[in-house]
């Protein structure tokens, strides 16, 4: 029994000694790399109190081309082909975007859902933003609205302005 | 240890790829537009009086002029009452106005003649606002002329401009 012992304990000394040998042996390839990973809150967007993007009331006589722009700011920008009726206003869609304090995102905006011979392109201010130190940022999103040459098209119209904000 | 590398790698990568699922949010608002008939008024008819063919009387052999009392009227064209079409939105408010009365002028002449109109009062012309129930109201003015004493009565054409307003209010 005692010598059985010894043998074991000498076998296991032999393999310690082989091992601290392979040890030194990959010291020469060994090498080092930092690993970095930022958790980040996800990002959400709201519309703001069910904002849209409105273009007024027009008026419209023929049926030649026409374009109507609403600025980013919501101001009534570059008309023509139409006539704008003044006392309907008009507004920008605005958009809140949480997440974490200091990231940037970028925005992307396109407008669907319109009738045949009505287009929108967005207006953006900025196509990227930064969270503010709460982790939240609100932007504004105008647009050019384009009616195409012979189209007839009358009373009121509607479409839906998607708006995408990524992680940069 | 290059094994271990590698994976290493690839754990990062995995890492980037959960997260990229994770990185947008997408939002959505509407759009809005709406387009409005062209307002104004459209003119149907103007007013057209009838013609007029005084008879003389004779009084003790002296040819005179009759007043409208004594007139014999024909028509040889056909009276109309002027007619206009209010276009505008449904539910827009118009204040309309109209003349009580308009001078028609001899064509070639100074001779005047005084046309005093009349309106139905649906259209609440001159007493307040309108408002459209449609998108157009069609309203008629009708005139009536005072044919003047025969010594003022110069025959011949006579014409005038019956000017309305209306305001969208």
């Amino acid at each position: 029994m005692k010598i059985r012992s010894i043998l074991i304990a000498a076998a296991a000394m032999t393999a310690m000694a082989g091992a601290a040998s392979a040890q030194v042996a990959s010291d020469a390839e060994q090498a080092t790399a930092d690993v970095k990973v930022n958790f980040v809150t996800p990002l959400a967007i709201e519309n703001v109190q069910s904002s849209a993007l409105d273009f007024g009331s027009l008026i419209r006589t023929g049926t030649s081309a026409a374009t109507i722009q609403v600025t980013a700011a919501g101001q009534r920008g570059t008309t023509t082909g139409v006539t704008p009726v003044a006392a309907v206003p008009v507004s920008a869609a605005r958009f809140a975007v949480t997440g974490t304090p200091g990231e940037s995102f970028s925005i992307e905006a396109e407008v669907e859902d319109l009738p045949a011979g009505l287009s929108v392109t967005p207006i953006l201010q900025n196509t990227s933003l930064t969270l503010d130190q709460s982790g939240e940022v609100e932007f504004p999103v105008g647009g050019t609205l384009t009616v195409a040459n012979g189209t007839t098209i009358a009373g009121a119209q509607t479409g839906t302005l998607y708006v995408t904000v990524s992680y940069q | 240890m290059r094994r271990a590398i590698i994976l290493g790698l690839a754990g990062l990568a995995f890492v980037a790829c959960g997260a990229q699922a994770a990185v947008s949010a997408s939002g959505m608002a509407p759009v809005r537009v709406n387009f409005q008939d062209a307002v104004g008024i459209q003119i149907g008819n103007g007013m057209t009086l009838p013609a007029v063919s005084v008879a003389p009387v004779r009084a003790g052999g002296v040819a005179i002029g009759a007043a409208a009392s004594s007139t014999i009227a024909r028509s040889r064209i056909s009276a109309g009452n002027a007619q206009l079409t209010i276009r505008g939105q449904p539910g827009d408010v118009v204040s309309t106005t109209v003349p009580e009365s308009f001078t028609v002028v001899r064509s070639g002449g100074q001779e005047t003649l005084t046309v005093k109109t009349n309106t139905s009062a649906e259209y609440q012309i001159g007493s307040g606002d309108a408002v459209l129930g449609d998108t157009a109201m069609s309203v008629d003015i009708g005139g009536s002329l005072a044919l003047a004493t025969a010594q003022n009565l110069v025959p011949g054409p006579y014409e005038g401009m019956l000017v309305v307003v209306v305001q969208y209010n």
